[in-house]
């Protein structure tokens, strides 16, 4: 032992410090960075008694951090499912405001009931017609917001699988520093934050799962187990749709060539915001817009003429309700993709195009100048058969096609009631569902960071404790320097 | 080894998100308090929304009834009154024949005749809100032409083409004087009374349509909204009326005219009996309204009850949550602001 050791072993330990005081310094920056995570200075013994930093360790969590990934899959699923249907629910305006189809139904039916106890009277022909505008109208839009927020989806689809691409390749880069440094013993830590921030964003577009290979290396599987990540970042693509009518399907997302949404996965993602979006375009929107097209389709069939001659020849013509190139009544309980975007009034009974809206009590209102559909042969002011029969057929049972997912018979009233009630069980299931999500996201990530983050009080004791070290350390070598300074004094 | 851990963040972030979702709840408590059902019915109720807009949309149906059943209860009151008059009318006739005697008799009664015959018309096209009450379903046009219009309508004409036809000459001519009281009787109980029977009546008398329109005054019940100017009773007291006026009225012989005064009486009180029964046919569809109206109100407070029952919250619940989510804030600021003290950076 001389005195030498003892100043090397000083010299190392207020080196150390100074690493030690680094790490210290990283953590409190980071104190506000929900993704940060803990780190410490590895110190160990060298050889001839002093220390040094080897390597910078990193408190984690695998477990509570898979838990977070996955909540944040389902949460952002949910919430992308929750935003489509809310932007329909808006356009309905729920019970108070009166525009949801059931509503303005009832209204239609209630202008008919007053029209009924004033036939001659014109204001209440007007307003029974405009009532069935009304209808006509909201259907067009509401159908119209259906097919807008599908489009919506897709393009947030579009959207999603470009971010997810540019995520892997970000990815990509930071998993083979990892690897790297990993491999040459270098401080990782930093990267792997990075790392683990990238799989959460990810973790948003699609449910995945990860394993962890030697040296660090990170293996990334989508829903279904299509690999999304090994080495190198696995395509993601879809095609878009620009216009997407009623009937027809968007374009899946595949993930290495395997189909994770639409009818052809067999193993179809269940959360991230690419399953939520899948959903809504591909199911929850399609039925409701099916439902909205069999209330459009029922209407017609409704309020449809027939001929009325002793002898009737002629088949049932659209009436009230028609569509453009309606080329007879549509066939009973078939579903017509699209009829709710173009159901309209007919011109000839609508008075601001022109029309005479006492067809509406008489008949032929397909065509003013064919008596054959005429109700009220003798134009009688006061015949109220034909505002009868129609309000009556509001209450008849009928039959709808079971595509729209909805009882098969029924009256308009009780289908259209049922197809709002469905509507409303979607969001408040998806509602549900969100906020429990939300929940769990904001606990899991509490939870993570109570475990791995960074707590102000204890980065500050331990810098008091390393300058109380760094202060023993230099009072050493001062001493040391006292004796070297005095065997000096005392040989020369 | 540690034993206990929290991290700064999320000391702070756990108080963030309880004060943010108590914020949320707050409004959502604040809106139910004012307008008494869920802040977002559809997500509060989920499947029941169904029942829930067909409730709706079915008390606003009782809403209509009610509304247009007291339309229509006005409507079928002001017939009720036209009937009302018509039948006083009749009355009083009756009694102005029975004393019509003596040489003033004649002329009397044919005045009278042409006050109510004018009476008749006017009463048989009240008119309600654009509709003739009278007219069946041919409520555009008033049922009854003016009797005494010019130029002659076919009505008076008709008359007094049966009277040529039956006697060769006309009611003006002095040759009335010599129709018998047989005769008289004759032809009104014959030809003359053929004139009120159809077709004759649809053609040259009444506009009005045989069907009375039905109105719907409960969600399955159906009335006649509406009385025909075609019914037995106003076919009567328009034959009594153009007698009295002309049928020579001022000329007859003493004994013609007694006889036809008579025939005249008779008839009009079968007359009032036929709007008497008018009278209550209307009455009765009168009756089934009231108690159409009864049971809307019933059937309107059960839908308000299950209405209220599916979206309705309890208001004093509503309250008690604010106030509990106020205090619950309250604290969270108290703790937010203790917390942001607390740190050893104060005590270094």
């Amino acid at each position: 032992m001389s005195l030498s050791l003892s100043f090397d072993i000083g010299r190392s330990s207020l080196a150390t410090t100074a690493e030690r005081s680094a790490v210290v310094s990283r953590n409190v920056a980071g104190v506000g960075d929900p993704n940060a995570t803990r780190k410490d200075a590895l110190v160990v013994t060298s050889y001839g008694g002093g220390v040094r930093v080897n390597g910078v360790g990193r408190v984690s969590n695998a477990a509570l951090f898979d838990n977070l990934v996955s909540a944040t899959s389902n949460y952002s699923a949910k919430t992308a499912e929750m935003g489509g249907l809310d932007i329909v629910e808006s356009v309905m305006g729920g019970i108070e405001l009166g525009r949801s189809p059931t509503a303005l139904l009832g209204n239609l039916r209630d202008e008919l009931q007053f029209f009924s106890s004033a036939p001659n009277d014109i204001i209440r022909a007007q307003s029974a017609v405009a009532a069935a505008k009304d209808l006509a109208t909201q259907l067009n839009t509401l159908s119209t917001t259906v097919a807008q927020v599908r489009q919506d989806a897709d393009a947030q689809l579009e959207q999603s699988v470009a971010d997810l691409n540019s995520l892997l390749e970000t990815f990509e880069e930071v998993n083979n520093a990892i690897i790297r440094g990993t491999q040459f013993n270098e401080d990782v830590t930093d990267y792997l934050d990075q790392r683990d921030g990238l799989l959460l964003a990810i973790s948003e577009e699609v449910e995945i799962r990860t394993v962890t290979r030697s040296n660090n290396d990170v293996v990334i599987f989508a829903a279904g187990g299509a690999t999304l990540f090994e080495r190198t970042p696995r395509t993601v693509e879809m095609v878009p749709s620009p216009v997407l009518p009623a009937g027809t399907d968007g374009g899946a997302v595949y993930i290495d060539g395997m189909p994770i949404t639409g009818p052809n996965a067999t193993a179809p993602a269940q959360s991230g915001r690419i399953a939520g979006l899948a959903t809504l375009r591909d199911d929850t929107l399609p039925s409701f817009q099916a439902q909205l097209d069999e209330i459009a389709r029922s209407l017609v069939e409704a309020f449809a003429e027939s001929d009325q001659s002793a002898v009737p020849a002629l088949p049932d013509v659209p009436g009230l309700f028609t569509y453009a190139g309606a080329t007879g009544v549509p066939a009973a309980g078939t579903l017509v993709d699209g009829l709710a975007a173009i159901i309209e009034v007919n011109a000839n009974v609508d008075p601001d195009q022109g029309g005479d809206p006492f067809l509406l009590r008489d008949g032929a209102i397909s065509d003013p100048l064919n008596p054959a559909y005429s109700y009220n042969t003798a134009g009688e002011a006061g015949f109220t058969g034909r505002i009868n029969e129609l309000m009556g057929n509001f209450s008849t049972q009928v039959t709808f096609d079971a595509a729209a997912g909805l009882e098969t018979t029924a009256s308009l009233i009780e289908f259209t009631s049922s197809a709002e009630g469905w509507f409303q069980k979607m969001r408040s299931d998806v509602d549900d569902e969100r906020e429990y999500t939300t929940i769990v996201v904001e606990k899991s990530r509490e939870v993570l960071s109570s475990n791995v983050g960074v707590n102000l009080d204890e980065e500050m004791t331990k810098l008091l404790d390393l300058e109380r070290s760094y202060q023993a350390s230099s009072r050493l070598l001062q001493v040391v320097d006292q004796m070297y300074e005095a065997i000096l004094a005392a040989t020369s | 080894m540690k034993t206990t851990f929290i991290s700064t963040h999320a000391i702070g972030e756990s108080v963030r998100m309880n004060i943010m979702r108590s914020q949320e709840r707050i409004a959502e408590a604040q809106l139910e308090l004012s307008t008494g059902r869920h802040a977002d019915v559809g997500v509060a109720v989920g499947g029941q929304y169904a029942s829930l807009s067909y409730l709706r949309q079915e008390r606003e149906e009782m809403v209509v009834l009610d509304r247009s059943n007291s339309v229509l209860s006005t409507k079928l009151g002001v017939t009720q009154d036209a009937l009302e008059a018509m039948a006083t009318s009749a009355q009083d006739f009756t009694a102005e024949l029975l004393s019509a005697q003596g040489p003033s008799g004649p002329s009397v009664i044919k005045a009278q005749g042409e006050t109510r015959m004018t009476m008749l018309k006017d009463l048989l096209n009240t008119n309600f809100d654009g509709a003739y009450m009278f007219a069946g379903t041919n409520s555009g046009q008033p049922p009854m032409e003016d009797y005494f219009a010019n130029p002659t309508p076919a009505s008076r004409a008709s008359v007094e083409a049966a009277f040529l036809a039956e006697f060769g000459f006309t009611a003006t001519d002095p040759a009335v004087e010599t129709i018998s009281d047989t005769d008289m009787i004759a032809f009104l109980n014959g030809a003359y009374s053929d004139l009120f029977e159809d077709p004759d009546w649809g053609t040259n008398w009444s506009s009005a349509s045989d069907t009375k329109p039905t109105v719907r005054i409960s969600s399955t019940e159906t009335v006649d909204g509406a009385v025909s100017a075609n019914d037995e009773a106003f076919r009567k007291l328009a034959s009594v009326f153009a007698a009295a006026t002309d049928l020579g009225t001022l000329d007859l012989n003493p004994n013609t005219f007694e006889a036809m005064a008579h025939w005249l009486a008779e008839r009009t009180g079968q007359a009032v009996q036929d709007v008497s029964v008018v009278q209550a046919q209307v009455g009765t569809v009168e009756g089934r309204i009231a108690d159409a109206v009864d049971r809307i109100q019933t059937q309107r407070e059960v839908l308000d009850l299950r209405i209220g029952d599916i979206e309705g919250v309890d208001a004093f619940e509503a309250s008690a949550r604010v106030t509990s989510l106020l205090t619950q804030i309250e604290t969270s600021y108290a703790v937010t602001s203790r917390i942001q003290q607390l740190s050893i950076l104060n005590f270094l």
